[in-house]
């Protein structure tokens, strides 16, 4: 029974503690955390600024290493192994969007879509890469440079680009901040109509109370603690 | 803004701004202290020069002759308008009591020498007691200190007893000559009990003249006088400068490189600041300040950081010239008196300025490019270097004064000009590849691989930023090639002038029924001593073709050395074995009633003769001529016995000579010359090791400096190109870090770094290697009248080292994403 429900585990927290030394100081970013996510789960985290939120989520992307504590992902413990086998697990596994879009200035839309599947070595990429612009409707804009989107068009092209190569999982930092009423909703139906058609885990940190209604979990942080 | 409240703004701007200011303060700093000491030490040793050349000459003007007085009749003629005061010179050795001896300059003067300048002797009264108290010397320090003498011990001259009575400090009238020999001083009276006839003593007969007032003229029977020469301040001022012009002339090259290069640099650190900055300049923008209110800023912080770097870079060379080793200058006479000049500073200040302007202004201008509207958008604008029609002409006129200026201030300013002409020339042709790279990287498409494919994206995206770095790397590398081969080629000559096959001694003055001692004499010092005795007449060349030569040559001939003044020559049976043959027939030795020469090819090229065109000489006052048979290649520099002019034998040697001779001794050290010179007083020696040794010292100096100051150019070159690289690998940090957060390894980032890096270096690296070697040819063949060669080590060390500053500055500016954390860098900005 304890087999089969490890093999449904996508994450699992265990004894987490964060540190930051700055100037002298210690500053405890994340205390104690312990949780599991599983797999096709959609899960939301939440709290006040500065709470510990974005930092949570870059450990859980294998782009930061926690003081203790590990990170299991598909089993597999993130705070053990090296860069490159995270890099690689990131590459393949993991999808990530960001409250600033953080799009390849100098690429179109559409270069920006292929690039996770040519890093990836997936054929036909441009073919499909025009697939998933024509689903979120950006189709008339492939050919355009971020710098010509509107933010709404930006991070719809951001999780076209995290969805492109079939992640395991979708990081999105706060991907609703930066955008209108209108936008917010386009953005949130997205990512959620996204993650139960591909069966991709879905795990974002926001303060956009609808897009948490529509997640299955919430994991409340305050000063860096889960709060129940 | 008002203006309180803008200089407070300024100021605050100064104090945030001054790491970077720091970085970019170094490299132009360190390219104003080199152009402010060559612009100092030119100015002074020019000043001084000038200056002093009256005293060097030792009068308002000097008349000499060789071997023969001036006619008394004409003496007392001049008397009437001049004060004359008569030195004789000649070469002789001086022996002390415990048989050690020395070659020296003997300098015979009257009681009215000097005229002009301060003779500083010791003790202060010797002079005096010199020209009142017969058979006395004065010797010099080198002198007194090879020969341990002391005040009041006697010295052999010539086998007369000479009583030393004291030590020559300085003399005023050097003339350019002395440079490395020793000089001894006797009175007139003695030197009549000299018996000084032959021809190996050179003796020269020279009158210092000054005006009894401004308005006296030499009379119109000097024209009577075919063999006097006649020197004025101007010659001496000329002859000295043109012995460092190409000294003075490879510090200027060097200079002008620097400050080039310092205007590279501050052009990229300025595009690289901007760059930077777009985010803070538009935020200022929104906030109201105008791009002229921020040009002005920026323009105004420059010019403050230029005008404070210019003066820190003059005060710097001052004290560092002050500090230097002067013994470098001192064989001229000449005694830095460094002192600070409004004159100076300002021309420092001048170009400085100018250089700013012609490199930053096109940079400042891409302020207007950057818009309020990218605060909205979240993006930078891609700053691109447009120059407009309005730019470009601004630009060519600040060229063009600028290569006016630097030019008319030069030794040498049309070999200058085309220095520039030819960095304009290879501007353009950077700017050209960097254009035709654009054209290429267009033109492939449906590249698979994911390097190539980022690699060859961002080549084209960066395209303007990367026809700068084309551009400052090609003109920048060009220019260090260029550097390291001039320099490499100046090193050599200066070490190929010390022969290893140079003789140890020259004995002059051997008469012909003395060879058979002298050779003896030498074989009793070192038996296997390799002896070279040739016979040597004086004469000097009356016609050419039947044409006086000095009304057919010009004086800026390089040969013209060859028809001024008394020439040695000698005579062979065969063709000297350092001497072949280039053009021409070897002689017939049986032909005797013809005069046949052979002359060096050098000076029959420059002075355009033939074989076959005819040479009168003036031989002992008869008037001789003879064909031009053949030339030979002569190469003076081997220290060995050369002669410009040889004569076929059957012929020369009716006339009567004497004889010279080379030696080279085993063991240089261990000669005693004691006896030999007890046996044959009357012969004279130089030795030649000993002349080696100074000239060692003295290039070795000059090597030392040159090696320095082309380095520390080439230092600052490559720190200007690796500030060029980081701009590139700045601006490349935001789209690298994403792409690591999308999962590109490090080592994938880093082989798309080594990938675009070569694709935009390599070609640069070549084009510039093949530029600098033709135009190094051009230059050093042509003006520096110099054999050019090259050593690829030379080449091969910049391009390895410029490699390693590649990657290292490649390293640094990725540093952030290579071994930080990606995602917290990008949210914290």
């Amino acid at each position: 029974m304890n087999k089969r429900l490890e093999m449904k585990n996508l994450y699992k927290l265990d004894n987490i503690h964060l540190n930051y030394h700055v100037n002298g100081n210690d500053i405890k970013v994340l205390k104690n955390i312990n949780f599991v996510i599983n797999k096709n789960e959609r899960v939301a985290i939440i709290g006040e600024s500065g709470s510990g939120k974005t930092s949570l989520l870059m450990l859980m992307s294998g782009l930061e290493k926690p003081t203790t504590g590990s990170i299991f992902f598909n089993n597999e413990n993130l705070s053990k192994i090296s860069e490159e086998k995270v890099t690689q697990i990131r590459r393949k596994k993991i999808g990530l969007i960001f409250q600033q879009f953080y799009l390849l200035p100098n690429y179109t839309s559409l270069e920006n879509v292929m690039f996770p599947m040519q890093i990836n070595n997936i054929k036909n990429e441009k073919k499909k890469a025009n697939l998933i612009l024509s689903d979120i409707g950006l189709a008339h804009r492939k050919n355009n440079l971020p710098s010509e989107l509107s933010g709404g068009e930006q991070q719809r092209v951001a999780i076209a680009r995290a969805i492109s190569f079939n992640p395991e999982v979708i990081l999105a930092d706060e991907p609703t901040g930066n955008l209108d009423e209108k936008n917010t909703e386009l953005v949130s139906d997205l990512l959620i109509n996204y993650s139960f058609k591909k069966k991709i885990s879905l795990i974002l940190v926001t303060h956009n109370m609808g897009l948490v209604k529509k997640c299955d979990r919430v994991i409340k942080l305050f000063d860096g603690s889960i709060k129940v | 803004m008002n203006f309180p409240k803008y200089f407070q703004f300024f100021i605050k701007e100064l104090n945030k701004n001054r790491s970077k200011i720091t970085k970019v303060f170094f490299t132009i700093f360190v390219s104003l202290l080199i152009f402010s000491s060559v612009v100092i030490l030119e100015n002074n040793i020019e000043g001084e020069i000038k200056n002093n050349s009256r005293v060097l000459l030792g009068g308002d003007l000097e008349l000499s002759t060789k071997n023969e007085a001036l006619d008394l009749n004409f003496l007392n003629e001049l008397k009437e308008n001049f004060l004359i005061t008569e030195v004789i010179e000649f070469s002789s050795i001086i022996r002390a009591e415990n048989e050690k001896n020395k070659a020296t300059r003997i300098k015979v003067i009257d009681n009215f020498y000097p005229l002009v300048g301060r003779a500083i002797v010791e003790p202060p009264g010797s002079l005096k007691t010199l020209k009142t108290k017969p058979n006395t010397i004065l010797i010099d320090k080198t002198s007194q200190k090879n020969l341990g003498l002391k005040l009041g011990e006697i010295i052999k001259l010539q086998n007369t007893p000479f009583e030393v009575i004291g030590v020559i400090k300085s003399l005023p009238d050097i003339g350019g000559f002395f440079v490395f020999g020793d000089q001894a001083l006797i009175h007139k009276s003695s030197f009549r009990d000299l018996k000084i006839n032959n021809l190996g003593s050179f003796v020269g007969f020279k009158y210092k003249l000054v005006k009894a007032d401004n308005n006296k003229k030499l009379p119109s029977s000097i024209s009577k006088y075919k063999n006097l020469e006649i020197k004025y301040p101007e010659d001496v001022s000329q002859n000295l400068k043109k012995a460092i012009e190409n000294f003075i002339y490879f510090l200027s090259i060097i200079s002008a490189s620097a400050i080039i290069i310092s205007g590279i640099g501050l052009k990229n650190a300025l595009f690289s600041f901007l760059s930077n900055n777009q985010l803070k300049i538009a935020i200022l923008k929104s906030l109201g300040l105008s791009s002229q209110n921020i040009k002005a800023l920026y323009y105004s912080q420059t010019l403050l950081v230029l005008i404070f770097c210019s003066l820190c870079a003059y005060i710097s060379s001052l004290v560092l010239i002050s500090f230097i080793d002067q013994s470098l200058l001192n064989f001229l006479k000449i005694e830095l008196k460094v002192k600070f000049r409004i004159y100076e500073y300002l021309i420092i200040q001048f170009f400085s300025i100018l250089i700013f302007f012609m490199f930053s202004k096109p940079v400042l201008d891409v302020i207007d490019q950057i818009k309020v509207a990218d605060l909205f958008r979240n993006f930078d604008t891609h700053l691109n270097l447009n120059y407009s029609r309005r730019s470009i002409l601004e630009i060519s006129t600040l060229v063009l004064i600028f290569i006016f200026s630097f030019c008319i201030l030069n030794v040498k300013p049309q070999q200058t000009a085309i220095f520039f002409l030819f960095f304009i020339v290879i501007s353009f042709f950077y700017f050209f590849l960097s254009k035709f790279y654009i054209v290429i990287l267009n033109k492939i498409k449906n590249v698979k691989n994911i390097f190539f494919k980022i690699g060859i994206k961002n080549l084209r995206v960066y395209s303007s930023l990367n026809s700068t770095i084309i551009m400052t790397m090609g003109v920048g590398m060009t220019v260090l090639f260029f550097l390291g081969i001039l320099s490499s080629n100046i090193n050599k000559e200066l070490n190929s002038s010390i022969p290893e096959n140079a003789p140890h001694y020259f004995f002059l003055g051997i008469q012909k029924n003395e060879i058979n001692l002298f050779s003896q004499q030498i074989r009793q010092i070192d038996f296997q001593a390799k002896q070279i005795i040739v016979p040597m007449i004086s004469a000097r060349i009356e016609t050419i073709n039947n044409k006086k030569p000095k009304e057919i040559i010009d004086e800026k001939n390089k040969s013209f050395w060859f028809i001024n003044g008394e020439r040695r020559i000698s005579w062979s049976k065969e063709p000297p074995s350092n001497n072949p043959l280039v053009k021409g027939n070897w002689w017939n030795s049986d032909q005797s009633n013809t005069l046949e020469l052979s002359l060096d090819h050098k000076v029959a090229n420059d002075l355009k003769l033939e074989i076959g065109d005819s040479i009168t000489f003036n031989i002992y006052g008869n008037s001789v001529s003879g064909i031009i048979k053949n030339f030979r290649k002569v190469d003076y520099r081997d220290l060995n016995i050369n002669f410009a002019i040889l004569f076929n034998p059957e012929y020369a040697s009716k006339i009567p000579h004497e004889f010279m001779s080379t030696v080279k001794f085993k063991n240089d050290d261990a000669v005693n010359l004691g006896n030999l010179l007890k046996k044959l007083p009357a012969i004279n020696y130089i030795k030649l090791s000993d002349y080696i040794k100074k000239t060692k010292n003295f290039l070795n100096k000059l090597l030392i400096v040159s090696i320095l100051i082309s380095g520390l150019v080439i230092l600052i070159g490559f720190i200007v190109i690796s500030n060029a690289v980081s701009v590139i690998g700045n601006l490349k940090v935001y789209q690298n870090l994403v792409l690591r957060i999308l999962g590109f390894e490090k080592s994938n980032i880093m082989k798309l770094i080594i990938f675009e890096s070569l694709i935009l270096f390599l070609p640069v690296i070549i084009s510039s290697l093949l530029i600098s070697i033709t135009f190094s040819y051009f230059f050093i063949s042509s003006f520096f009248n110099i054999d050019w060669y090259f050593n690829f080590s030379v080449p091969l060390i910049i391009s390895i080292f410029f490699l390693f500053v590649l990657v290292v500055t490649l390293l640094l500016s990725n540093r952030k994403y290579i071994n930080f954390n990606a995602y917290s860098l990008l949210k914290n900005g």
